[in-house]
C-alpha cells in the first residue's frame, strides 16, 4: 500500500501481549489515517459510558500516509482516545521524529488496550516489539525517562514517548512529552497512560522505507510546496509562534488575567523581539520541516535556569498574560517543568489563572493554598504550584484535574471564572473579538480549541469580519472538515498556507502519496466523515446541544476587542446556522440520512442515545 | 530517497545526530570523500573507486561483496551496509546531490573549486583599500 507501513500494532496490557494486524484498507480509504482512522478505532471499539482511566480505555497511535514522507510537516503522529478532562472524544497530535520512527519500523500506528499490573513501557526495534519493565522508571521525570531507556537500549536515536509524574498521579491535565520537548498535548492522554501503568513507548525503524507510486514525481511537488512556503516577511520561521502575540494584543483578544482584559499592558517583556534577544539559542525544525517554527531556548544561571523548545504561543499566554505573569524566564521554566512532568502547558496556565481570579476575588485564601500567594504575575509561586500539580499534593491536588474539576472543588460559584468547553480549557484567543472562533470552541468535538477550525486566520486576517456572526455556521463546518484531514494526513496546520484553504488544495498531495485519485469533494466528504464519527462518539456519551456552548463570561460581560462597542459571543445566532450547515437537527444530532450518506450506517443505532 | 527509492532517513548517506537535551546543535555526519581514503585502502576487492570527475568515493555493486571491512575502516561512520547486503555511501549522487536542493536553509551547498575562488576574491575585494 503505498504511503502507509500497511500494519497496526496491538498491545494488550492487561495480557502482556503484542500482536501484529493488517492496517484496514477500506478505513484507510475512508479516513485516510491518523486522526480519522484512529477515530474510528475508538469508536468501533469502545461503547458508551466507559471509564477512560479504566480496563476498557483505549489510546490510538496513527500515522498518515504522508507521515515519515518528504511532505512538508510529513512527521506527526494522531493520538485518540476518551478524555479524562472532558468525559467526550479527545484526539492530540505530535511533531518531533516518533511518527516517522513507528513507519520505519513497520507500523501504521499502536492500538493499547487494557491495563498492566506493574509498570512497564513498550520498546520497539522494527519488528521486534516488547513490553518491558519500567519498575526503574517509574517516578523519574520525562528527560530521565527518554535518556535512561536510550542508554540501556544502547541507542541514542531511539525516539521516545513518556509520561512524567503528573500522568503517573492521574492528573486529568497530563499530556505525553516526545522527544524531550514536543508533546501530545492536549485532553489528558498521559493519565490514560499512567492508569495503564505504561510509562513510555521507544521506537527505533532502521530497515524500512515508504514507498510511494512515483518518487521523482513526489519530489517534484514537494519542492513546489517548498517554493509556496517561501513567505516574505512569514514570522513562523523568524520567531516561531510567539510572532502572533503582537497580532493578538493589538487586535484586543489576548487573553489576559483569567480573560478579565483583552489586551496585556507588559507585552513587550514576553514579546517575540525580547524572546529572541533573551532566550533563543537556535532554531529547530521537526522531520521534513522547512519552517522550523521550533525555537531552542536557554536560561543560562540563577533560580530560572531552564531550557526548552519554546515558550510557544500558547504558554506564554496561558502561563504569562492570562497569569498577569510578565516573567519571561520564569515562563521557560514553567515551560520545562511542565515538560519533565508531562503537563499541557494550555490547561495548566488556564486552571492557575483561575486559582489566581479566585482568590483576588475572595473565594480562596492563602490557608486554602497551602500558603502560596496567588497573586497576578507571582511567577515564583507558579512554580512551586507546578510541582505541586504534577503530585496532586495539597492544593495542587485541587487544580490537577483541569478547572471544571478545580471549580467543582472550591464551589462558591467559582464555575463562573472556569475558562473551559466541555472541560477542555481555552487557547489564547478571546472569542468575543472573533466571533466565528466562538463558535468553532463551542463546537469542537475536543473542547475549546483553535486547531480543530483555525477560524481565527481569515478573521484576524481581516478576509471576513471577526465582529460578524454571518455566515460564521458555514466556514466553521468547512475548516473543522479541512482540519480533520490535516490531522488524519498526518501534517501540521503551519504549513496550510501552501497547500491553501481548501480541500482541493490536498488532493495532489494524497493522489502522490497513496497513488490514489481523489477529487477535493471526496477531500471534504474524508473531512467531514472524521468530524461526524467524533461527534457521534461524543453524542453516544450523552454530550449534546447543551455542551455546545462556552463559558458564562464570554456569553454574558461585554469586553473591548477592538470593535465600536464591547462585544459578547453571539453564540445562539451562529448554533443553530451551524447544524444546518451540518445538516443536523436542533438538538445537534446528525440525521440518519447525512450518517448514511457520509458511510457511517454503523453509528445510527447510537443517534437515539443523543 | 532519490538513490534508494523509498523514504527512511536511516538508509540515507548523511545521518544528523542531536546532542538533546544538553545542547541544541544537530550535528550532520556525512562522507568526507577522504583524501588517501581508508576504504578504498583496506577494500579487499578493490570496489571503492575515486571517481575523478566528481571526487566522490564510489562502490562499485558488483565488485562489492559486502564483507563490511570498509566500514570498520571509516573514521567517520559514514558508510552503512543495505538490506541487500552491499556497503553504500554518499557518491555525490554521481555530480548532482540531491540534498543541496531540499535544504530549506541552505545549509548545504555543492561548488566546485572555480566557484569557492571567485567568491573568495570577491571577499578578498571588500577590504582592498
Amino acid at each position: 500500500m503505498y504511503g502507509y507501513a500497511g500494519k497496526v500494532l496491538r498491545v494488550d496490557l492487561s495480557r502482556e501481549q503484542a500482536s501484529v494486524e493488517d492496517l484496514d484498507a477500506k478505513a484507510a480509504e475512508k479516513f485516510l489515517g491518523g486522526r480519522g482512522y484512529a477515530a474510528k478505532v475508538l469508536y468501533e471499539e469502545t461503547s458508551k459510558g466507559f471509564d477512560p482511566l479504566g480496563n476498557d480505555s483505549l489510546l490510538v497511535f496513527m500515522t498518515g500516509p504522508a507521515t515519515g514522507t518528504l511532505v512538508p510537516t510529513g512527521n506527526r503522529t494522531a493520538l485518540v482516545f476518551k478524555s479524562p478532562l472532558t468525559g467526550g472524544f479527545a484526539h492530540s497530535t505530535v511533531g518531533g521524529h516518533f511518527g516517522p520512527e513507528l513507519k520505519f519500523a513497520g507500523y501504521d500506528g499502536i492500538v493499547v488496550r487494557g491495563r498492566s499490573s506493574r509498570p512497564v513501557y513498550l520498546w520497539i526495534n522494527d519488528e521486534r516489539a516488547e513490553i518491558r519493565d519500567a519498575k526503574d522508571l517509574w517516578g523519574k521525570n520525562t528527560f530521565e525517562t527518554e535518556l535512561k531507556i536510550r542508554k540501556e537500549s544502547n541507542d541514542n536515536e531511539m525516539r521516545v514517548a513518556s509520561i512524567g509524574k503528573a500522568g503517573e498521579s492521574l492528573c486529568a491535565i497530563a499530556n505525553v512529552t516526545v522527544d524531550f520537548y514536543r508533546s501530545f498535548g492536549r485532553g489528558g492522554a498521559g493519565a490514560v497512560m499512567g492508569s495503564k501503568a505504561l510509562k513510555a513507548m521507544a521506537i527505533k525503524g532502521a530497515r524500512r522505507g515508504i514507498e510511494v507510486p512515483d518518487i521523482e514525481a513526489l519530489s517534484k511537488h514537494v519542492q513546489e510546496l517548498y517554493r509556496k512556503l517561501q513567505i516574505p516577511g512569514w514570522t513562523l520561521p523568524k520567531y516561531g509562534t510567539p510572532g502572533m502575540l503582537l497580532t493578538a494584543n493589538s487586535q484586543k483578544v489576548l487573553p489576559t488575567r483569567n480573560f478579565q482584559r483583552t489586551s496585556f499592558e507588559e507585552i513587550e517583556k514576553i514579546g517575540p523581539e525580547q524572546i529572541k534577544k533573551e532566550l533563543v539559542k537556535k532554531d529547530k525544525a521537526c522531520y521534513a520541516c522547512p519552517v522550523y517554527c521550533g525555537k531552542f531556548s536557554v536560561v543560562e544561571e540563577g533560580p530560572y535556569k531552564s531550557q526548552a523548545e519554546g515558550p510557544e504561543f500558547e504558554t506564554l499566554y496561558a502561563l504569562g498574560s492570562c497569569c498577569g505573569n510578565s516573567n519571561l524566564k520564569a515562563v521557560l521554566k514553567a515551560n520545562m517543568l511542565s515538560d519533565m512532568h508531562g503537563l499541557d502547558t494550555m490547561s495548566l496556565g488556564v486552571t492557575i489563572s483561575f486559582a489566581m481570579e479566585c482568590y483576588e476575588r475572595g473565594l480562596l485564601n492563602q490557608g486554602d493554598m497551602d500558603g502560596l500567594d496567588l497573586s497576578w504575575g507571582n511567577a515564583d509561586a507558579m512554580l512551586t504550584l507546578i510541582d505541586r500539580i504534577a503530585d496532586k499534593k495539597g492544593f495542587g491536588g485541587v487544580l490537577a484535574d483541569g478547572v471544571r474539576k478545580a471549580a467543582e472543588r472550591i464551589g462558591k460559584n467559582s464555575s463562573a471564572y472556569a475558562m473551559h468547553v466541555k472541560g477542555m480549557e481555552l487557547p489564547g484567543y478571546d472569542p468575543r473579538g472573533l466571533q466565528g472562533t466562538g463558535l468553532g470552541y463551542a463546537t469542537s468535538n475536543r473542547g475549546a480549541c483553535h486547531s480543530s477550525h483555525y477560524v481565527l486566520t481569515p478573521e484576524l486576517s481581516g478576509k471576513v469580519n471577526r465582529f460578524e456572526t454571518q455566515g460564521k455556521g458555514a466556514l466553521a463546518k468547512e475548516l473543522q472538515d479541512l482540519m480533520a484531514v490535516l490531522d488524519s494526513l498526518v501534517i501540521c496546520k503551519f504549513v496550510r498556507y501552501a497547500f491553501g484553504m481548501t480541500a482541493e488544495g490536498y488532493t495532489e498531495t494524497i493522489r502522490l502519496v497513496t497513488g490514489r485519485p481523489v477529487d477535493s469533494a471526496e477531500v471534504a466528504t474524508i473531512g467531514e466523515r472524521i468530524f461526524n464519527i467524533e461527534r457521534m462518539f461524543n453524542l453516544r456519551e450523552g454530550m449534546g446541544r447543551a455542551e455546545d456552548t462556552l463559558p458564562r463570561r464570554f456569553l454574558e460581560e461585554p469586553a473591548d476587542v477592538g470593535a465600536s462597542e464591547p462585544q459578547v459571543v453571539r453564540l445562539d445566532e451562529m448554533l443553530d446556522d451551524y447544524y444546518v450547515n451540518r445538516g443536523y437537527d436542533k438538538q445537534g444530532r446528525p440525521t440518519k440520512e447525512r450518517l448514511k450518506q457520509l458511510g457511517l450506517e454503523y453509528a445510527v443505532k447510537d443517534l437515539e442515545a443523543g | 530517497m532519490a538513490t534508494e527509492g523509498i523514504m527512511n532517513p536511516t538508509l540515507s548517506r548523511i545521518n544528523v545526530l542531536a546532542a538533546y537535551p544538553s545542547s541544541a546543535l544537530d550535528l550532520p555526519i556525512l562522507c568526507k570523500q577522504c583524501d588517501g581514503a581508508p576504504c578504498i585502502a583496506t577494500c579487499p576487492r578493490q570496489a571503492l573507486k575515486r571517481d575523478h570527475r566528481t571526487g566522490a568515493v564510489t562502490v562499485d555493486k558488483w565488485d562489492c561483496n559486502g564483507c563490511a571491512i570498509c566500514m570498520s575502516a571509516c573514521p567517520l561512520g559514514a558508510i552503512l551496509i543495505r538490506t541487500n547486503g552491499l556497503a553504500a555511501k554518499c557518491d555525490l549522487c554521481r555530480g548532482d546531490p540531491r540534498c543541496v536542493g531540499f535544504c530549506p536553509v541552505n545549509a548545504i551547498a555543492f561548488k566546485t573549486l572555480e566557484e569557492v575562488s571567485a567568491e573568495r576574491r570577491l571577499e578578498a575585494a571588500k577590504h582592498v583599500t
